[in-house]
């Protein structure tokens, strides 16, 4: 390779990966957590993960939660009930508010509701990496531009890395002077995830892209056709026992489970939804009354449902689904160590440098903040949000508004104060370090002890305590090398 | 998670022939095999395949994605231990 062609590469892997980096740890991160959305429900509302030894769904429950249903959508609310599965075993009776899935938690042998508020909850997570809270189209844009990024930086990487791929991939030298350790930090997860950060990569441009595409030109209907929200304004659906009855036996009969499946309004009549789960590639069959047998299902029907199944892996078992959540923190261990070798390069440039300019010295202040706000303030922010699930909501506030709200000043406070002093980084890691490793404290004294669902809260409570063990381990490091 | 602890096995004995094969100024690798030879070379095309196969007959699609993402957290998990274990003067740096 050219000296020309590697120096035109690394200017490239480094201006588009920095700015990229910044959204690319925001969904490499929210991704992760969203494989648990279910669980992160869970563990933010405790009073829904009832006693040992878990209760089954029984049918007095399923017709209590019908009625429920029921009075819901007679009030006008546009709601849908999913029916209890193993990785969560209640009803809920949700609605869309624009941003999250709300609505009560019914348990599955009563149909009677559970005694917990609402909260943010793991769809939290999951609006934020599919649009990062932001009103369409932006969202889709700004993502499917750090996606595009996403794709340039992994393949400018591997052309630089080329020569030495082989030889250099397991290459990690603890010992070496700093720059190296991340340098090497960032090759070794760079090129051993490259095919999974490529295909997870890819198929997310293709799903942002496939929305865009809908948003600029919608599909055309043809006149007097009514949206299903509108068909609800306009029509109620009958819903019995005997219909939930009839068709939960059919959905059981056709797709061996309906654990996970959930009842919407579908035209005029009520439909059983085949659970997520079921096939790899996402489809959404129905069953109503007056259809009460789906069509033999296509392997994958359209484009979308397969990347869907590839990007989602709704339908993986638990095993593939941590291995998944742990690709995505190792997305983000590489972005990290990118973002935080950029900053030591544009470090030694300005030591070489003699005389700085003002702009000069508030740009790399502006990069450091960036930088701390997305690898620390994130982070910091999300476990804020689980705290304040379980601490009372200050004043008449609604605790979603207040979660939401605390979440995204949390955030913003911490790019402030990455502007404010140098000792940012260090002061927000051993906060970070605070709050991950009390979480399991906050935990025990903040629910039941005995719940059906232990392994749950000790995953959780693990996991936050991984992170609290990297901040003071990442600290200590830091004050060593200052003093 | 039998299919996981396979994978987990092979990939590790994959990543270490791998660095067996490299020239030992290269080497971070405390674990000492015997000088690379055919049978290693041929063994570490072959554990790959062997582990796929082996994965999706145990657990369909789903092994088959257990085995892509196997490979890269033991490669790291080595990569991050193995050098760990060397006196830090005999590690290249």
């Amino acid at each position: 390779m050219s000296p020309r062609l590697r120096t035109a590469l690394r200017v490239f892997h480094r201006w588009i990966g920095f700015p990229a980096g910044i959204f690319l740890f925001i969904l490499c991160f929210t991704g992760s957590l969203a494989c648990f959305s279910p669980e992160i429900q869970g563990w933010m509302q405790p009073g829904t993960a009832l006693q040992a030894p878990l209760p089954h769904m029984t049918q007095t429950g399923l017709l209590q939660a019908g009625q429920q249903l029921k009075t819901q959508l007679d009030r006008g609310s546009f709601a849908f009930l999913k029916i209890p599965s193993p990785r969560d075993p209640v009803f809920r009776l949700w609605h869309y508010d624009g941003h999250i899935f709300l609505g009560p938690a019914l348990a599955p042998d009563t149909g009677l509701p559970l005694k917990d508020h609402d909260v943010t909850g793991g769809t939290f997570f999951v609006t934020l990496h599919a649009s990062l809270h932001l009103p369409s189209p932006w969202g889709q844009i700004i993502i499917t531009l750090a996606g595009i990024a996403l794709l340039i930086t992994l393949l400018t990487g591997l052309w630089l890395q080329l020569r030495r791929f082989l030889p250099d991939l397991l290459l990690f030298r603890p010992h070496a002077a700093r720059q190296r350790r991340w340098l090497d930090l960032h090759l070794l997860g760079g090129t051993l995830c490259l095919p999974v950060l490529f295909i997870i990569g890819l198929s997310g441009v293709v799903l942002q892209s496939q929305k865009l595409l809908h948003i600029m030109s919608p599909p055309h209907h043809p006149p007097g056709h009514l949206s299903r929200h509108q068909l609800h304004a306009t029509t109620v659906p009958p819903i019995s026992p005997t219909i939930i009855t009839t068709l939960v036996e059919h959905g059981m009969h056709q797709w061996g489970t309906v654990a996970d499946g959930f009842f919407m309004q579908t035209g005029k009549e009520l439909g059983l939804y085949a659970p997520d789960s079921l096939h790899f590639c996402l489809q959404r069959h129905s069953l109503t009354a007056t259809q009460p047998d789906t069509l033999p299902p296509s392997l994958c029907p359209t484009i979308h449902s397969f990347f869907l199944g590839l990007h989602n892996l709704r339908w993986a078992g638990l095993m593939t689904r941590w291995l998944y959540c742990l690709s995505g923190l190792l997305g983000c261990a590489i972005i990290g160590s990118g973002m935080v070798l950029f900053l030591q390069s544009e470090r030694n440039n300005r030591t070489h440098a003699t005389n700085l300019s003002l702009a000069q010295h508030s740009l790399h202040r502006l990069y450091e903040a960036f930088t701390t706000a997305t690898l620390l303030g994130l982070p910091l922010a999300t476990l804020a949000l689980f705290w304040s699930t379980r601490l009372p909501t200050p004043g008449r506030l609604s605790p979603v508004l207040w979660e939401e709200n605390l979440f995204f000043v949390l955030w913003c406070l911490s790019l402030l104060h990455g502007f404010i002093t140098r000792q940012a980084a260090r002061q927000q890691l051993g906060l970070l370090a605070l709050l991950g490793l009390s979480t399991t404290g906050l935990d025990l004294l903040t629910r039941p002890f005995h719940t059906g669902r232990p392994c749950l809260f000790g995953a959780m409570d693990g996991m936050a305590t991984c992170i609290g063990l990297i901040s003071l381990v990442s600290l200590f490091r830091r004050k060593q090398a200052t003093t | 998670m039998i299919t996981f602890v396979i994978l987990i096995i092979l990939w590790t004995l994959a990543w270490l022939l791998h660095l067996n094969n490299l020239p030992a100024y290269r080497r971070q690798n405390p674990c000492h095999l015997p000088p690379a030879s055919k049978v290693q070379r041929s063994l570490l095309v072959t554990i790959p395949s062997i582990g796929l196969a082996s994965a999706y007959l145990m657990n369909g699609l789903d092994g088959l994605f257990l085995w892509a993402f196997t490979a890269p957290v033991t490669g790291i998990l080595l990569g991050i231990v193995l050098p760990l274990c060397l006196p830090s003067s005999k590690a290249k740096t």
